[in-house]
């Protein structure tokens, strides 16, 4: 049965009747807790207590069986140990259940038997139409409903920030932290094992949800990488998406592997697919939440310009260096500004940015400085920084920065009051009044800097057309097939260098020689000097054992070259299946370069291009997209390395041939996205020649993957 | 009377292959098959207190499922005990009972496949060379020859000149361990040049993996492992070891490149497992005793891969395993089926006048 999932979803964030499968009265249970969180949290609806022992629950009338109530039921919850979970799936389907919160644990996460248990409660719930959230997830909260049907300890307070997580015990943490930090939530959804309902899913819902204008996610994985980017390419445009993706490390990904049960790809891939969708990753959770913090209660900027307002020079010297480093810009003040304050401070004051009111600066003169800033049109946001000086009144200040904002709400103002128990209180007002506040500068200029970061993003997410060029992909099935009949994953030179130029891509010319008078033949064919290499798959490095053999000149050489390779092979590896000497054109010398291919598990081809030859994994000069890619994605592909910078031509050099460039990464894009089963390609070195002479692939190398 | 059919070459573990090739084609066709090693090797695995053994006599008995007494099959196991084991007894007394026990072997059989000494030359102290006892039997004859270069084509000769000096002009011929590079140069070139010299081609067997790649059962014992998952997977084979010690983003790229392989990693690198287990793999080898995650097994069972683990380091375990790859004989009887197809296919039977 197809199931509308966002329709769904809709009303598992609104249901009209929710039932609690193993609700219990005894207070500690789960299935307690749930019960009383629903009530709890003010849920208007009706509630379904099912026990199969119980009478009452938290003064309920408690059902036998969902299939015993009378009326219909929207949303089920179930809180039973796993082995009963299967045949509480199935009545809730004949029941008409539109969505499951399944919080009961013991699935995908205990072993094989646990995954098969869950893959046969989705195809269930499939079968009757049903979406699924969880298992093994800490529930779901709608402070809008409101609802709160999860064991959370607490309901957080009604704001706009949606956020969804993998880890159930995180939001815990966060939830009650919110709590004292007031921010506020529109949506709190444990994802749990994901079996069913992913984080595509939800970033899809929260883009369609109107009290929900930001949105946080905490993943360890992704299920659907392709599905996850077309979610969040759709959804950005509107409101902000920020990511924390942990397992950025070697250990930590080995540890989310361990903990998820699956192959994390490559942090470098999730790291390109955010970026191409437009969704700003965070570092660390308090980054999130600092992020989170600015956007609730401040419109986006409209700018990178910041005016500082301070009443100590060293705090105002850290918040411009953070700023310089974050990308944001210290704002040139207008003349009007200038001199208002000038004529209004005392003479030791600074009037230009950042405006240093000095020490004794009294609440009047923050209100003055701020507001002069905040009218200014060279300004995009403000941070006001105070420390507690002999006369400096902080509560007052405080007071003061929520009656400016509410004067001037348009521009984002940033509050840093640096200090300890002076602060306390100051800290409680501006809360209140929704200014965001931190402890020290860099904190607040990273999370300002993130949201303008978010707006330059979201900019930027245009629907570049990916372009089609006319390609021989018969071609290439051919080699393709033939390489599977041999029983071979690794492409021979003269078979990869075949694929490339069926997508129009200039190789150097390659044939392969059985005998020494064939690759005489060959070289006159293609004309001097040559290249000799070995061609087996099971040579990978062919130069180690000798297997290469550069710059041949004459028909001597080409001959001599094709016995001595023979020879290196038979002393070296004997065991070595041999399918002949590739005999290889050598083309002149560019700018060498490296574009590659590697399938990601989750993301698809991610296409790497950058500085190539034989120092590539020193140098690591390189940037990374995934295809299909833009002709934009290209140049800026390119320009993200440094070679993009040498390409363009520097210290009188002649540019190189960046279209070409540019044409050679998209084909290559191209053929990993219609081949799929091409898992790695590699063309090192490329050269790159002046503009206008082309580019030229000198060394291919494709692996595919089993039928 | 039965037909008799003599496997010849200077080769390890081919003649043995193409005896099991050419009596499954026959079988097919309906004909019913013996096999009849005159002389043999003692095997110190097979041979018992009262009985010398030859391995190939033993197997091949088991695979035709043939009543003769093994020590029939392969009457003369030669054990170089003595310099003079041969010697002592002299052709006549050799000969004698050679032909008594063929006379058994033979028995109602359609086909009977005489394999050769080790190389054709051998026994010809006692008369009882390869070409002396195709004589002897009236036999059809196959040549094995490697052919590893070009070079080989004298080797060719010399075996049809040794059978044509006692009297054998039909000679079959069959190039093996050829590289594919040769393939083009043999077709054009080799074949037609044997064939005018009037010898007949039966066929070319390619260097293939397949045909000397240990399976997880012979793994299994060589590393005195245990099974994790994949009990029913003993058959399967691995065509390549590798070691998964590499940092986990470049583990895809390297697992990628190979198929039919084996990974060796340590339990504690579910990393590198998963990575494994997303490639083409046929085994998990698990080392230094440490038992996988649970979703490590879960993923495996999910992808039915089989996970080995054994007490060896990892350095230990792939010194043994690369032991074991290229030196695999017919003994694993879970090969006769790859043996059968891909030497079978090979073979052109028309070339023997059957």
């Amino acid at each position: 049965m197809t199931i509308d999932r966002q329709k769904a979803i809709e009303t598992l964030f609104n249901p009209k009747s929710i039932a609690v499968i193993g609700a219990s009265s005894t207070k500690g249970k789960l299935g307690n807790s749930v019960v009383r969180n629903i009530i709890d949290s003010g849920y208007e609806g009706r509630i379904f207590p099912i026990n199969p022992k119980a009478e009452e629950i938290l003064g309920l009338k408690v059902y036998r069986s969902v299939s015993a109530i009378a009326g219909h039921v929207d949303v089920a919850v179930i809180v039973i140990p796993a082995r009963f979970v299967l045949s509480v799936v199935e009545e809730c389907g004949k029941k008409g259940v539109t969505a499951l919160v399944i919080i009961t644990a013991g699935f995908k996460e205990i072993g094989h038997e646990g995954q098969e248990a869950e893959k046969k409660i989705v195809e269930v719930a499939e079968k009757y139409g049903m979406i699924v959230q969880g298992p093994n997830c800490l529930g779901i909260i709608n402070t809008y409903a409101p609802y709160n049907a999860s064991f959370s300890a607490g309901t957080p307070s009604k704001g706009s920030i949606a956020f969804a997580s993998q880890s159930g015990a995180l939001m815990t943490g966060i939830l009650d932290w919110s709590l004292m930090e007031k921010i506020g939530f529109s949506k709190f959804v444990s994802l749990g094992n994901k079996a069913h309902l992913d984080e595509a899913d939800f970033v899809e819902a929260f883009g369609k949800d109107p009290n929900s204008t930001f949105i946080l996610l905490y993943i360890e994985s992704v299920v659907d990488g392709r599905k996850f980017m077309k979610a969040c390419r759709e959804v950005v445009p509107k409101k902000p998406i920020f990511i924390v993706k942990s397992g950025v490390s070697a250990a930590g990904a080995r540890a989310a592997s361990s903990h998820t049960g699956s192959l994390a790809g490559s942090d470098t891939a999730y790291d390109v697919a955010f970026k191409q969708c437009g969704v700003n990753r965070a570092e660390n959770m308090a980054e999130l939440f600092d992020v989170a913090s600015v956007f609730d209660d401040m419109h986006l900027p409209a700018g990178n310009r910041v005016a500082i307002v301070t009443n100590a020079g060293g705090p105002g010297i850290m918040t411009t260096d953070a700023c310089e480093a974050c990308g944001l810009e210290i704002a040139q003040l207008s003349q009007t500004t200038i001199e208002l304050l000038q004529k209004e401070l005392p003479p030791a004051a600074s009037v230009y940015n950042p405006i240093d009111a000095l020490g004794t600066a009294q609440p009047s003169d923050y209100a003055l400085c701020i507001e002069a800033a905040l009218r200014d049109e060279n300004v995009d946001s403000v941070f006001v920084l105070v420390t507690p000086q002999a006369v400096t009144k902080e509560a007052e200040t405080a007071k003061t920065l929520v009656e400016s904002h509410r004067k001037y709400p348009g521009k984002p103002l940033v509050a840093v009051f640096m200090g300890g128990n002076s602060m306390v209180y100051p800290r409680i007002i501006m809360n209140d009044g929704g200014i965001p506040v931190f402890d020290f500068p860099e904190r607040a200029v990273h999370a300002l800097a993130q949201l303008y970061k978010y707006t330059v993003r979201r900019d930027n997410l245009k629907d570049d057309i990916v372009p089609t060029f006319k390609v021989d992909t018969k071609r290439v099935q051919k080699v393709m097939d033939s390489v599977r009949a041999d029983g071979r994953s690794i492409m021979m030179g003269y078979e990869s260098h075949e694929v490339a130029e069926a997508y129009g891509i200039p190789v150097a010319r390659i044939r392969c020689a059985t005998s020494s008078e064939e690759a005489r033949q060959i070289a006159k064919d293609i004309g001097f000097p040559v290249v000799l290499k070995v061609a087996s798959p099971d040579i990978v490095h062919k130069s180690d054992i000798g297997g290469i053999i550069l710059g041949l000149e004459t028909l001597q050489e080409v001959e001599d070259g094709f016995m001595q390779i023979l020879a290196n092979v038979k002393k070296h590896v004997p065991k070595a299946i041999l399918y002949g000497i590739d005999v290889q054109e050598m083309v002149p010398k560019g700018k060498e370069l490296i574009i590659g291919c590697s399938r990601d598990i989750q993301f698809g081809p991610l296409i790497m291009f950058g500085a190539g030859g034989i120092f590539v994994n020193y140098l690591k000069d390189i940037a990374f997209r995934l295809a299909p890619m833009s002709r934009a994605d290209a140049g800026s592909l390119i320009g993200d390395t440094k070679m993009g910078a040498l390409l363009v031509g520097v210290r009188g050099e002649l540019p190189s041939d960046i279209p070409a460039l540019e044409d050679t990464i998209l084909k290559i894009s191209q053929l990993v996205t219609d081949f799929e089963e091409i898992v790695e390609l590699d063309i090192n070195p490329v050269f790159a020649y002046e503009k206008g002479k082309g580019i030229c692939a000198v060394d291919v190398k494709i692996t595919i993957a089993g039928e | 009377m039965a037909k008799n059919i003599v496997i010849s070459g200077e080769t390890h573990t081919g003649k043995t292959m193409v005896a099991l090739a050419l009596a499954s084609k026959l079988r097919a066709e309906g004909k019913s098959v013996s096999y009849f090693k005159p002389v043999g090797t003692k095997s110190f695995e097979y041979s018992t207190e009262s009985m010398d053994v030859d391995v190939d006599a033993a197997i091949m008995k088991d695979i035709l499922t043939m009543k003769a007494d093994l020590g029939c099959i392969c009457p003369i196991v030669r054990t170089f005990a003595s310099h003079d084991e041969l010697l002592r007894f002299g052709h006549d007394v050799l000969l004698k009972k050679i032909k008594e026990c063929y006379s058994e072997v033979s028995e109602g059989v359609d086909y009977v496949l005489i394999e050769g000494t080790k190389a054709p030359w051998h026994l010809l102290h006692v008369n009882l060379s390869t070409p002396q006892i195709a004589k002897e039997f009236d036999a059809s004859v196959i040549c094995l020859v490697n052919f590893s270069t070009t070079a080989a084509i004298d080797d060719v000769l010399l075996q049809k000149s040794l059978f044509q000096q006692h009297g054998i002009d039909s000679i079959g011929v069959v190039l093996k361990r050829v590289p594919p590079m040769l393939k083009d140069a043999i077709k054009e070139k080799i074949q037609p040049f044997l064939e005018e010299t009037g010898l007949r081609f039966c066929g070319v067997i390619f260097q293939d993996r397949d045909l000397f790649s240990p399976n997880v059962g012979e793994i299994l014992r060589a590393l005195d492992g245990e099974m994790t998952t994949g009990d029913d997977k003993l058959g399967v084979l691995v065509d390549h070891f590798m070691i998964g010690s590499m940092a986990p983003e470049n583990a895809l790229k390297w697992f990628r490149r190979v198929h039919d392989k084996a990974v060796i990693t340590s339990g504690d690198r579910p990393d590198i497992c998963l990575a494994a287990l997303e490639t083409d793999t046929n085994l998990l080898i698990l080392t230094g005793g440490i038992a996988p995650d649970i979703r490590t097994v879960s993923r495996a069972k999910e992808q039915d891969i089989p996970i080995m683990m054994t007490a060896h380091d990892t350095y230990t375990t792939s010194r043994i395993v690369d032991g074991l790859l290229g030196t695999v004989t017919p003994e694993n009887k879970d090969k006769v089926p790859i043996i059968e197809q891909i030497v079978g296919d090979a073979l052109d039977l028309s070339c023997l006048d059957l």
